[in-house]
């Protein structure tokens, strides 16, 4: 007989969680610093501090649903990553304004804490009971994490110790590349591949694309990674073949989008279409302007795209627990979010990254409205989460 | 056997998991199944009902994807209706 549901396989939502709050406070504290600092301290705040907090948070969700396996303790596993990266990268961060030797325990925080979770993240990803080109696309996004982190620790290191030597040059562009078009972005291919048939209502994409898009991208991210050590113009061709790469999948993610079958307008849709338009912009913008260009990968693309799963994630997160314990009575997704408030927050987003690729202490104001405006919004699925958490299951009122 | 078909191909989430969750409820071993209609696999659907002893069974036909749940006694019914309506 059906004898209720189970949570059994789903961490608990406080896991993912804590990630997300932590994105918040990296955020809040990223726009504060844009007054004074946009340098790559400041720049690794968003990076570390927001995208990465966020791709863990989502990753550990995800495993057991996606991939058939678990974390065996989700919220212990998360507190131990957590606390690492939290104090790594504040450390990491006011070396540049304290003390250059604390870059040493901050990077050392962050090989712990990150390095810990991507290793036991892809060791469980390797246990998967089966492939897709999500679990593809996840291995190889984590592959590349470690490498860039790998790469970050001797690159902050060196800082740290002051021994900055002729190396730093060539490698510097090489971890950007590693976690920006290796890490994030095929973290941001992978999960799409998933969420976005399953919260827009679209067909999947076809199963050859999803596998084609996903190791020709990790052939040119290794491709990129090796050619700058053998000639600066094959670097420049792998590079640029990269991000016609990315083209393409922002391309058909688009037209999958357009084939959703009820065409309403959402502020979510938006945020991936912003995001996705965004990866339009970067080949121009790598030869015209640096800046921009990185400006415009980091916040226009992966920001946008990462607001977006939020937004669809923790109101359904908090649904599916709340549902998971019997309750029917809680209010729907929709209900949970306000959609002009997320509409408000997305032009934020758009007006402050506009001002970060030409004035960066311009943009502070907007990215602190932006992330308050965020955090409000995701606040009520939050509370009705633990407001009935508190209250007993109906299950064991029976 | 009685077919309980659930068409959740043109909702969005939660509401396949609701409508299939609330058809399961009046299943019963040797009587019915259900059979939903989706675009994708409902990974975590599934994660809910291995551990209450509801198997599935998973079929693609183009875009489409088929799914029979049932009560494990019933697995050897529902792979031969399977197979019949597939001829």
């Amino acid at each position: 007989m059906f004898q209720g549901v189970s949570l059994d396989q789903a961490p608990p939502f406080e896991a993912p969680l804590l990630f997300f709050l932590g994105a918040l406070f990296f955020g809040l504290l990223g726009g504060f610093a844009l007054f004074f600092d946009s340098s790559i301290a400041t720049l690794h705040l968003f990076t570390i501090g927001v995208l990465m907090m966020v791709m863990f948070g989502a990753l550990q969700q995800m495993l057991p649903v996606v991939v058939g396996v678990k974390f065996e303790h989700p919220f212990k596993a998360a507190l131990l990553a957590f606390f690492p990266i939290f104090f790594g990268l504040v450390l990491f961060w006011s070396a540049f304004w304290l003390k250059l030797s604390l870059l040493l325990v901050g990077v050392s925080l962050l090989l712990i804490g990150i390095g810990g979770f991507g290793l036991v993240t892809l060791f469980k990803l390797f246990k998967a009971p089966y492939t897709s080109p999500t679990v593809i696309a996840m291995r190889l996004s984590l592959l590349f994490l470690l490498l860039a982190l790998l790469l970050g620790a001797h690159l902050g290191s060196s800082l740290g110790l002051m021994k900055v030597g002729k190396s730093f040059e060539l490698l510097l562009p090489i971890h950007a590349l590693l976690a920006g078009f290796g890490w994030i972005g095929l973290l941001i291919v992978g999960v799409s591949f998933q969420v976005i048939p399953m919260f827009y209502v679209t067909p999947e994409m076809e199963e050859k694309k999803r596998k084609l898009l996903v190791y020709a991208l990790g052939f040119l991210v290794v491709l990129s990674t090796i050619a700058p050590f053998i000639h600066p113009k094959a670097a420049l061709i792998a590079f640029i073949t990269l991000l016609f790469g990315y083209l393409l999948y922002a391309l058909l993610t688009l037209r999958q989008l357009q084939r959703r079958k009820r065409a309403l307008k959402e502020p979510t849709i938006l945020f991936w279409q912003i995001g996705l338009g965004s990866l339009f912009f970067l080949p121009m913008l790598f030869f015209f302007d640096p800046q921009a260009f990185a400006i415009v990968g980091i916040f226009g693309f992966a920001m946008s795209v990462v607001f977006g799963m939020l937004y669809k994630i923790i109101p359904f997160l908090a649904w599916f627990h709340i549902s998971s314990r019997g309750f029917f009575d809680m209010p729907t997704m929709k209900e949970m979010i306000s959609e002009k408030l997320a509409l408000i927050q997305l032009f934020t987003h758009i007006a402050a990254t506009l001002l970060l690729a030409i004035q960066p202490p311009l943009a502070a104001p907007l990215t602190i409205l932006s992330f308050l405006l965020l955090g409000f919004n995701l606040l009520r699925p939050v509370r009705i989460y633990f407001d009935y958490k508190k209250r007993p299951s109906p299950f064991e009122m029976r | 056997m009685r077919e309980i078909v659930v068409d959740t191909r043109e909702f969005e989430p939660p509401a396949p998991m609701q409508m299939v969750l609330s058809e399961l409820q009046s299943m019963l071993p040797n009587q019915s199944f259900v059979h939903q209609i989706h675009r994708m696999e409902p990974t975590m659907l599934f994660n809910r009902l291995k551990p209450m002893g509801i198997e599935f069974i998973v079929r693609k036909d183009g875009e489409e994807y088929h799914i029979y749940y049932f009560y494990p006694e019933d697995r050897a019914k529902i792979q031969e209706l399977i197979d019949v309506s597939r001829r």
